[in-house]
């Protein structure tokens, strides 16, 4: 177990280190585009042919890397609408809210460490709940729709 | 406060202090001595803990920022009464 995960049990504070200009700019968007290239790249290393084990070796590498990068942006994106943008307000009108950030940070780190679809799939379901909300509190209606990537699986954006 | 264990969010502290790690801070040094220019802190802002370096200090005000440039000259200069404590270890 990592030293970080053991001071977690232990009681804490959160002190805050974001960017001090309160700039108003928040959007789900980012969120689920990483949660689609989790997939994307999932999928990559679900058929990655091993005919040529250098080949092999080095395409793994980059695409994991990838994998890792968008999982961290995941993790960035869902941190910064919960300590910067959510308010108590929109905490107590979606009760889920919380435990869908908490959720979505947990798989964030699951896709992360494994070559896991269901695990990547439920990061996009739960990044898109987290966007629809998001709308709901800037009362701008919102739908799903099939995103235009190789995914071919859905993005919410503003209706 | 005596002594606090925090976790950060954010990086405008990096790459001293990185997003999610942890650090102790504590009121105690302050009580016998006076804060200086490269010391972390911490302090209250609109009901958030927040933790930055002092990078100048002005007749007795000090100017904080964060290790990142883009960050800095976002605070007002603050006082030896808003410190809350000293980073005094992170991990």
């Amino acid at each position: 177990m990592k030293f970080a995960s053991i001071l977690s049990h232990l009681p804490h504070k959160t002190a805050y280190a974001h960017c001090d200009i309160p700039c108003g700019i928040y959007d789900p968007h980012a969120s689920q585009m990483a949660a689609h290239t989790i997939i994307r790249m999932t999928q990559f290393l679900e058929e990655i042919k091993r005919d040529n084990e250098t080949k092999v070796e080095h395409d793994i590498a980059r695409v994991t890397h990838i994998k890792e990068e968008h999982g961290q942006l995941v993790e960035e994106e869902l941190e910064t609408l919960q300590n910067d943008y959510f308010k108590e307000e929109h905490y107590k009108a979606h009760k889920n809210l919380k435990d869908l950030l908490a959720k979505g940070v947990s798989l964030s780190v699951k896709t992360r460490q494994s070559i896991d679809m269901k695990a990547a799939g439920e990061l996009l379901e739960i990044v898109m709940q987290i966007a629809e909300i998001f709308y709901k509190t800037k009362n701008v209606p919102s739908k799903r729709v099939k995103s235009t990537y190789p995914t071919e699986l859905d993005i919410v954006v503003p209706a | 406060m005596i002594i606090s264990l925090f976790k950060t969010s954010g990086h405008s502290m990096e790459p001293e202090i990185t997003n999610g790690s942890f650090f102790i801070a504590s009121g105690v040094p302050y009580k016998f001595t006076n804060p200086k220019i490269g010391d972390l802190i911490i302090f209250k802002n609109q009901n958030k803990t927040i933790v930055k370096k002092i990078i100048k200090i002005e007749k007795k005000n000090y100017v904080i920022a964060g290790q990142n440039l883009s960050d800095s000259m976002k605070f007002e200069p603050i006082t030896k009464k808003d410190i809350l404590g000293k980073v005094i270890f992170n991990f």
